[in-house]
C-alpha cells in the first residue's frame, strides 16, 4: 500500500501520528463486520412511509411506480388511510408482476416499529409539522435515509435537533421544498447570485400569514383514528374535525393553521417561496439579523440581512411567489414556469462558463434517490431546511409577540431577548422527547 | 346542489384559519394592557373554560388575556404579576384541565423563578405534572431545575420519565448526578430483569445526559461502554437494551470541544468493532474522529483504503470532509480506493476543486464502468484544463449519448484558462465529429473568438460541419451575419449545404432584425437567376421565409410565373405572409387558375389567410369562406374551410355549417364546426378567477383560465348556452399548463344552471389533454367539477372543446 507522506513536520505530532496510524490500522484492520450498504445501481431501494394523508398519497404514487423503488411498509394512525394505501400500493404491484395479488406492503401503527426494521433502507414522513423532528431523529437513529415534507420542524429548536441528528450519523435527507428541483427557480436564483440584476436590494416573498391559537370545541373521534398518537407531542385538547378531517375529506387539513402543530401559511408556503429567496441572495448557511413588524415604520413585515437586503412579507408583482430587485432589474418566479425579467431580454441569455452554477436537480425525488446511493448531500439538507424555517419561525414569533426582532444567525438565537428565545422551543408532551 | 355543502364544508377550515388569523392579528394590533387586577378578574372568569362539544367557550376571553399577556412585555412588574396570577390559576383546585392547559400555554412564555414554588407540587401528580411540566420547563435559574430534581423521589413511571425528559431539555448540567444515578448500567442480566417502565426511566435518563452533554457526561457514558465491552455475554451496540448507551455516546462527542483539547479519539474507538455498529454508528465515528484529527489527513485516508470500511461509511465522509490536503491525498490515492466508490469519489473530489484528482479522472474516463466513465467525464468539466480538451473533445463525438453529453457539458462547464483555444486547436486535427462537437461546445461556452473558426466551418469538406457552422454563426449573429450568410448560401453548390445556410441566414436575421438587408441580397439572387429555375425557386421560398414587406413585389410576380414549380414557391411563400395582403391574389389563383395543383394549393393558402384576417371581422371571413365555397372546390378544402367557419361565434357562422349536416362526407367536420360555434356563444363561469374563463373560447392556445389556488375538491368551470345544446363530450386542453390537468372531475348538466343533479361522469384527468365523451345529452348547461387534490399543481384550462351531438 502506498505510504501518504505526513502533511505536518512537527516531531511530537509526527510520533503521534505513527502512534495514531497504527492503532487506527488496528482500529479497522478489523474483518468485515457488517455488509456494505452503499448500493449498487441496480438494487431496489425499500422505503416506508409515515403519515398517509394527502400529500403521502402523492408520493405514493410518485415512488411505487419508480422501478428503483419498493414501498414495504406504511404508517399512519388512522386506519382506513393505510388501508387505502395498503391496496393502492399491494394492486399496484400485483398489476405491475402480473401476478393475481400481492400482499407486501406491511401496514405498522407505530413509526418507530417501522423505523426499526432493518430491511428499510429510507423513510417519506409526511405528518402534520409537530411530528416532523420526533420522527425524523427516531429514522435518523435507526440508520434511514429520509424524505422530509416542508417544513423540515414545527420549531427552531426541533428544526436544529433534527439537523444533529442526521449531521450525527451522516443521513441523506431531502427536504421537500421541491422547487429548487424546478429549472426556472433554479435559474432565477443563477442569475440573481450572477449578477444578472446588479446587487439585489429587495426581496418580494407572497405567502399566507402566521398560525394562531386553536379555539374550536370538542367533536367525537372518529372510529379508527387514534386521537392521542395524532397529537403525540403537542399539548392535550379534544378532537376537532377542522384539525384531522375525516378520510372522506378531499381538500388541505387545517392543523397546519393552528400554533401547537404547525406555522401557519409562513412555514407551510413560506418554506417554498423563503427557501427560493435564501437561495436567490446565498443565504443557506445563514439568515436576517432582523426581523421588523408591520406599523414600526414599515409597511410589511421586513427582514433584514447582514449586507442590508431586506426581504418583505408578500408585495411580489401579482402571480409570482418571489421578486428580486436589483440595482439593475428584477427577478420574478413562480410555479408553473413563470419567469420574468426586467429588463426582459436577461433570462434569454445561457450561463456563461465563469458564471455560478448552483446545485442541478430536474426531479426532487429522484435526487433524494440518487443522494441515497452516492451519500452526496441532497439539493434540499437539514441545514438549508433548518435556515428557511427559521426564516418562517422568526417571522411568526415576531407575529406572535406583535414587535420587531433582532436575530442572531451565526449563533441561532434571538439577541438579548430572553422572551422571543423562549419560543425557539415548545415543551413535549410525555413521555415524548428529542432524543439528540 | 348537494355538493354546495361540500364545498362549504371544505373551505370552512381555510375561512376559519384566515378570519382567526384576522383576528389574531386585530387583537394583538389593538392589545391593551389590563391592570392585574383586570387580569385576575379576567382569569376568574374563565376557571370553569372546558372545550365541549358545540360552540367554544370564552374565546374572547381567553384571546383577550392572551393579549394582555404579550401587551404587558416591557413592563417586568406587570409581566411578573400576571405570571404570579397564571400560576396560582394553574395550581387552583377550582380551575378547569382545559384552563390550566391555556394557562400552561401563557406561562411556557412568561413564567420565571418566581413562580417556580407556586407550580412545583403539580409536578408530582400524576393528572398534572404535564401541565405543569409544560409551564415549568423553560423556566431560566435553578429553581426550576431544583424543583424538577426534587420531585424525581416521588414519583415513578411515566410521570418520572416525563420529569427526566423536562431536565433533559433543560440541558442544565446540574442535573447530571441525579440522573447518572437513574442510568446504572445495564448487565446482561439486568436487561432481561428489569421492568419495562425501569427500563424506560434509565433510557430518559441516558437521552437526558446525552442532551446536557459535555465532559462528565462523555466520561460516564465511555464508562459504560467500557462496561458492556467486558460483558461475559458480549452484547453489542444492536442489542435493543444496550443501544440507547451506544446512541447517547455517540452523540454526547458532538458537544465536546475539538478546538481547545487534543481528543484521544483513536483510543476512545479502539476495539470499536467489537460493540457491531450498524453502519450510521459507524459513520457518526468517523466524522468524529475527522472531526478531532484535521491535521492527519494521511489517517482519513486509511480509512478509505481499508476494504473493511463500509462504503456507505466511507463515502459520508468524503462527502463530509472540507479540508484540502486530506482531499488532495484522497484523490492521490484514488486507485487505492474500494472499486465501488472510485467513480462517486473522483466527483465529489473533483467538485471540491480538487485538482489532484484530474489523472484519477482522466484514467476512468476510459473505464469500461459506465458509471464510473459517466461521473469521471463530470468531473473533469470542474478541474480539467486544456490538457484534457482532446479527450473530451473527443468523447463529446462518440456515438454513445450518454457520454457524448458528459463530455459536452463538461467543456462547457471548464474555467481553465485557454480552453478555448485548445478546443479550436484540437478541431484542426479531428475528424469531423470532433469538429462538430467542437463548434457546438465553441457556441454553448459563448466562445468571443470563435467567429473566424465558424467562418472557415462553412468551408468545411464535411457537410455536417459546415452546417453546424452555419447554425453557430446564426447563434452569434452580429449585424452583418445574416447578410453575409445569404451570399454564403446564393453561391453554395450542394443542397444540403443552400438548405443549412437558408436556415441559418432567416435565424440570423430575426435575430439581429436584419430581413431587409437579407430580403435584399436575395432580390439581387433573383435578378441573377433568372434563367436557373432551381435557384429561382430556393430564392422564392426564402423570400417566403423572411417574411420582409420589400420582398412582396417579387412573390406577387413569382406567383404569375409561367414557370409551375415557381409558381408553387411563390403561392406556399405567400401561405404564411404576415399580412393578408396576398389573399385577393391567392383567392384569384385558386377560383381561375389552370393548373390543378396549383388551384388546391392556393386555395388552401387562401383558406389559411382567410383565418388570419382581424379576429373580429367575423362578417369579411364568413364572406370570404362562401366566396371560397363557391368555386367548387373538393370536399377536403371544404373541410379545411369547415375547419376555418369553426372559429367564428356568429348565428351566420352557424348556419353555415349546419348546411352540410346533411352531407355524409362532411357531416363529421360540420358537427364539429357547430358545437365549436355554440360553445364559442356560450357563457362561461368558474368558481375561481371567473373573469378569465372566457380565455378558453378565445382559441389562442396561450392564454388560460387557472384556478390560481392548489386543486382541491369543489373548484368547477361551466357553460352556459344560449339555447339547448346537443353534447356528447368535452376536450380539456391544458397542455400550455400540461401538469395543471384535473385530476379527477365530475360532469354535470342543467337545464336552468341551478339544479344539476347527480353527474353524467367521472374520471382521473390526463396529463396535457383531457378528453371526456358520455352518452349524448341535451342541455343549457355543463358544468366540469374538479373532485380531485394536487400537492403543487392549480388547476388550468388553455382550450375547451365540446363535442356535438347533433
Amino acid at each position: 500500500m502506498k505510504q501518504p507522506s505526513s502533511s505536518t513536520g512537527h516531531p511530537s505530532r509526527r510520533t503521534f501520528l505513527k502512534h495514531g496510524m497504527v492503532a487506527a490500522a488496528a482500529a479497522v484492520a478489523a474483518p468485515t463486520i457488517l455488509p456494505s450498504s452503499a448500493r449498487g445501481a441496480n438494487e431496489r431501494i425499500a422505503v416506508g412511509f409515515i403519515g398517509m394523508g394527502k400529500m403521502a398519497r402523492g408520493h405514493l404514487n410518485t415512488f411505487m411506480r419508480n422501478p428503483q423503488v419498493q414501498v414495504i411498509a406504511i404508517n399512519d394512525v388512522e386506519t382506513v388511510r393505510l388501508e387505502q394505501a395498503k391496496k393502492e400500493a399491494d394492486d399496484f404491484y400485483a398489476s405491475r408482476s402480473g401476478a393475481g395479488s400481492y400482499d407486501g406492503c406491511e401496514i405498522i401503527r407505530d413509526y418507530r416499529d417501522l423505523c426499526a426494521r432493518a430491511d428499510i433502507d429510507g423513510v417519506i414522513i409526511s405528518t402534520p409539522n409537530h411530528w416532523h423532528a420526533l420522527q425524523a431523529v427516531e429514522a435518523a437513529k435507526q440508520g434511514k435515509d429520509i424524505y422530509l415534507e416542508k417544513p423540515l420542524a414545527r420549531t427552531i429548536g426541533e428544526c436544529q435537533a433534527v439537523r444533529r441528528a442526521v449531521e450525527l450519523y451522516g443521513t441523506v435527507l431531502q427536504v421537500g421544498s421541491q422547487q429548487r428541483s424546478d429549472r426556472a427557480f433554479r435559474f432565477a436564483c443563477e442569475m440573481v447570485r450572477n449578477g444578472r440584476i446588479g446587487e439585489v436590494k429587495e426581496v418580494f416573498v407572497n405567502v399566507g400569514g402566521p398560525p394562531v391559537e386553536c379555539y374550536l370545541p370538542a367533536e367525537p373521534v372518529p372510529e379508527g383514528l387514534d386521537w392521542d398518537f395524532w397529537l403525540g407531542p403537542a399539548p392535550w385538547r379534544p378532537y376537532h374535525s377542522d384539525i384531522a378531517p375525516g378520510v372522506d375529506y378531499g381538500g388541505w387539513p387545517n392543523w397546519r393553521s393552528y400554533r401547537d402543530y404547525a406555522g401557519g401559511m409562513m412555514t407551510d408556503f413560506g418554506t417554498h417561496h423563503f427557501d427560493i429567496a435564501q437561495w436567490g441572495l446565498g443565504m443557506d448557511h445563514t439568515g436576517p439579523i432582523e426581523v421588523e413588524v408591520p406599523g414600526s415604520g414599515r409597511e410589511r413585515l421586513t427582514y433584514t440581512y447582514a449586507n442590508g437586503v431586506k426581504m418583505y412579507h408578500g408585495g411580489a408583482k401579482d402571480g409570482f411567489a418571489v421578486e428580486f430587485v436589483g440595482t439593475e432589474g428584477r427577478v420574478r418566479v413562480n410555479r408553473g414556469q413563470r419567469l420574468e425579467t426586467d429588463p426582459d431580454e436577461v433570462k434569454e441569455i445561457p450561463l456563461r462558463p465563469e458564471e455560478e452554477r448552483l446545485y442541478t436537480s430536474d426531479n426532487h425525488q429522484q435526487n433524494w434517490l440518487d443522494c441515497m446511493r452516492t451519500r452526496r448531500p441532497t439539493i434540499c439538507t437539514a441545514e438549508i431546511g433548518t435556515r428557511t424555517a427559521t426564516v418562517a419561525h422568526i417571522g411568526n414569533i415576531a407575529y406572535w409577540l406583535n414587535r420587531s426582532l433582532k436575530w442572531d444567525p451565526a449563533a441561532e438565537h434571538f439577541v438579548d431577548d430572553e422572551e422571543a428565545n423562549r419560543l425557539i422551543s415548545r415543551p413535549m408532551r410525555a413521555p415524548w422527547r428529542l432524543e439528540v | 346542489m348537494g355538493k354546495n355543502n361540500m364545498l362549504s364544508s371544505m373551505t370552512r377550515g381555510l375561512r376559519v384559519g384566515v378570519a382567526l388569523f384576522l383576528l389574531a392579528a386585530a387583537s394583538t394590533a389593538t392589545a391593551e394592557r389590563m391592570t392585574a387586577n383586570a387580569f385576575q378578574s379576567a382569569l376568574d372568569a374563565v376557571k370553569n373554560y372546558a372545550i365541549t362539544e358545540g360552540e367554544h367557550p370564552y374565546t374572547e376571553e381567553l384571546e383577550a388575556i392572551d393579549a394582555a399577556v404579550i401587551a404587558s412585555q416591557g413592563d417586568n412588574s406587570l409581566r411578573n404579576a400576571h405570571a404570579d396570577a397564571l400560576a396560582k390559576f394553574l395550581a387552583s383546585e377550582d380551575t378547569g384541565v382545559d384552563a390550566k392547559w391555556f394557562a400552561a400555554r401563557q406561562l411556557q412564555r412568561i413564567a420565571g423563578p418566581g413562580q417556580v414554588e407556586t407550580i412545583a407540587p403539580l409536578l408530582t401528580k400524576p393528572d398534572m405534572s404535564d401541565i405543569a411540566i409544560y409551564a415549568l420547563q423553560d423556566i431560566p435559574g435553578s429553581e426550576a431545575t431544583g424543583a424538577l430534581i426534587s420531585a424525581l423521589d416521588d414519583t415513578a413511571g411515566a410521570v418520572k420519565v416525563g420529569l427526566i425528559n423536562a431536565l433533559g431539555a433543560r440541558r442544565d448540567p446540574a442535573a447530571l448526578p441525579v440522573l447518572m444515578d437513574a442510568a446504572p448500567r445495564l448487565s446482561a442480566v439486568d436487561a432481561e430483569v428489569y421492568a419495562e417502565v425501569d427500563r424506560a426511566i434509565i433510557y430518559a435518563a441516558l437521552n437526558a445526559i446525552m442532551s446536557i452533554g459535555g465532559a462528565d457526561a462523555d466520561r460516564f457514558l465511555s464508562d459504560h461502554i467500557a462496561g458492556i465491552r467486558q460483558d461475559p455475554q458480549r452484547r453489542t451496540a444492536l442489542d435493543t437494551y444496550f443501544r440507547p448507551y451506544i446512541t447517547a455516546w455517540l452523540a454526547v462527542a458532538q458537544s465536546l470541544d475539538s478546538t481547545t483539547e487534543q481528543r484521544n479519539v483513536i483510543a476512545r474507538y479502539t476495539g470499536y468493532e467489537q460493540l457491531r455498529m450498524p453502519v450510521h454508528f459507524q459513520t457518526a465515528m468517523l466524522f468524529d474522529i475527522v472531526r478531532n484529527l484535521p491535521n492527519f489527513p494521511d489517517v482519513v485516508l486509511q480509512f478509505f483504503q481499508n476494504p473493511s470500511m463500509p462504503e456507505q461509511s466511507a463515502l459520508s465522509l468524503l462527502w463530509y470532509l472540507e479540508d484540502p490536503d486530506a482531499l488532495r491525498q484522497i484523490a492521490v490515492g484514488i486507485d487505492e480506493l474500494p472499486y465501488a466508490v472510485r467513480g462517486i469519489a473522483v466527483e465529489a473530489i473533483a467538485e471540491r476543486g480538487i485538482a489532484e484528482a484530474v489523472p484519477g479522472a482522466v484514467s476512468m474516463a476510459a473505464s469500461p464502468d459506465a458509471d464510473m466513465r459517466r461521473r469521471a467525464l463530470a468531473a473533469l468539466g470542474f478541474i480539467g484544463g486544456v490538457d484534457e480538451v482532446p479527450l473530451l473533445l473527443n468523447t463529446a463525438s462518440a456515438p454513445n449519448p450518454t457520454f457524448a453529453q458528459a463530455a459536452s457539458q463538461s467543456l462547457i462547464r471548464m474555467q481553465a484558462d485557454g480552453v478555448n483555444d485548445a478546443i479550436i486547436a484540437h478541431m484542426q486535427s479531428g475528424g469531423a465529429g470532433v469538429r462538430v462537437a467542437g463548434i457546438e461546445v465553441l457556441v454553448a461556452r459563448q466562445a468571443e473568438d470563435a467567429s473566424d473558426v465558424f467562418w472557415a466551418g462553412t468551408e468545411d469538406t464535411n457537410a455536417q460541419v459546415r452546417a453546424a457552422a452555419l447554425r453557430a454563426l446564426a447563434a452569434r449573429a452580429e449585424a452583418d451575419t445574416a447578410a453575409r450568410i445569404a451570399r454564403f448560401a446564393v453561391q453554395a453548390t450542394d443542397t444540403e449545404t443552400r438548405d443549412a445556410a437558408t436556415s441559418a441566414m432567416i435565424d440570423a436575421a430575426r435575430r439581429t432584425g436584419t430581413q431587409g438587408e437579407v430580403a435584399q441580397v436575395v432580390l439581387e439572387t433573383l435578378d441573377e437567376a433568372t434563367n436557373e429555375e432551381g435557384l429561382y425557386t430556393v430564392a422564392i421560398a426564402t423570400l417566403g421565409r423572411l417574411d420582409h414587406p420589400s420582398a412582396l413585389p417579387a412573390l406577387v410576380e413569382a406567383a404569375r410565373s409561367s414557370s409551375v414549380p415557381v409558381q408553387l414557391a411563390a403561392i406556399r411563400a405567400l401561405s404564411d405572409w404576415q399580412t393578408t395582403e396576398p389573399l385577393e391574389l391567392l383567392m384569384d389563383i385558386a377560383d381561375k387558375h389552370d393548373d390543378t395543383s396549383i388551384r388546391t394549393l392556393a386555395t388552401r393558402n387562401a383558406v389559411a389567410m382567410v383565418g388570419r384576417l382581424p379576429e373580429d371581422d367575423v362578417d369579411a371571413k364568413l364572406t370570404a369562406y362562401k366566396q371560397i365555397l363557391a368555386m367548387g372546390i373538393a370536399p377536403s378544402e371544404v373541410r379545411r374551410v369547415l375547419a376555418g367557419v369553426a372559429q367564428l361565434s356568429s348565428q351566420d357562422a352557424l348556419a353555415l355549417a349546419q348546411s352540410f349536416l346533411d352531407d355524409d362526407e362532411l357531416r363529421a367536420d360540420a358537427e364539429f364546426a357547430v358545437a365549436r360555434i355554440r360553445a364559442s356563444m356560450a357563457s362561461p363561469t368558474a368558481s375561481l378567477n371567473t373573469d378569465d374563463a372566457h380565455l378558453v373560447l378565445d382559441g389562442n392556445a396561450d392564454t388560460r383560465w387557472t384556478t390560481g389556488q392548489l386543486q382541491h375538491p369543489g373548484q368547477w368551470f361551466q357553460l352556459s348556452f344560449s339555447e339547448p345544446t346537443a353534447l356528447a363530450g368535452i376536450v380539456l386542453d391544458s397542455a400550455g399548463s400540461a401538469s395543471d390537468y384535473p385530476r379527477a372531475y365530475s360532469i354535470y348538466i342543467s337545464d336552468d344552471g341551478e339544479s344539476w343533479g347527480e353527474p353524467i361522469a367521472t374520471g382521473t384527468g390526463s396529463e396535457g389533454v383531457t378528453r371526456i365523451e358520455f352518452e349524448g345529452v341535451t342541455t343549457n348547461a355543463i358544468r366540469i367539477e374538479q373532485t380531485g387534490t394536487a400537492d403543487a399543481n392549480f388547476w388550468s384550462i388553455h382550450t375547451l372543446e365540446v363535442i356535438s351531438h347533433e
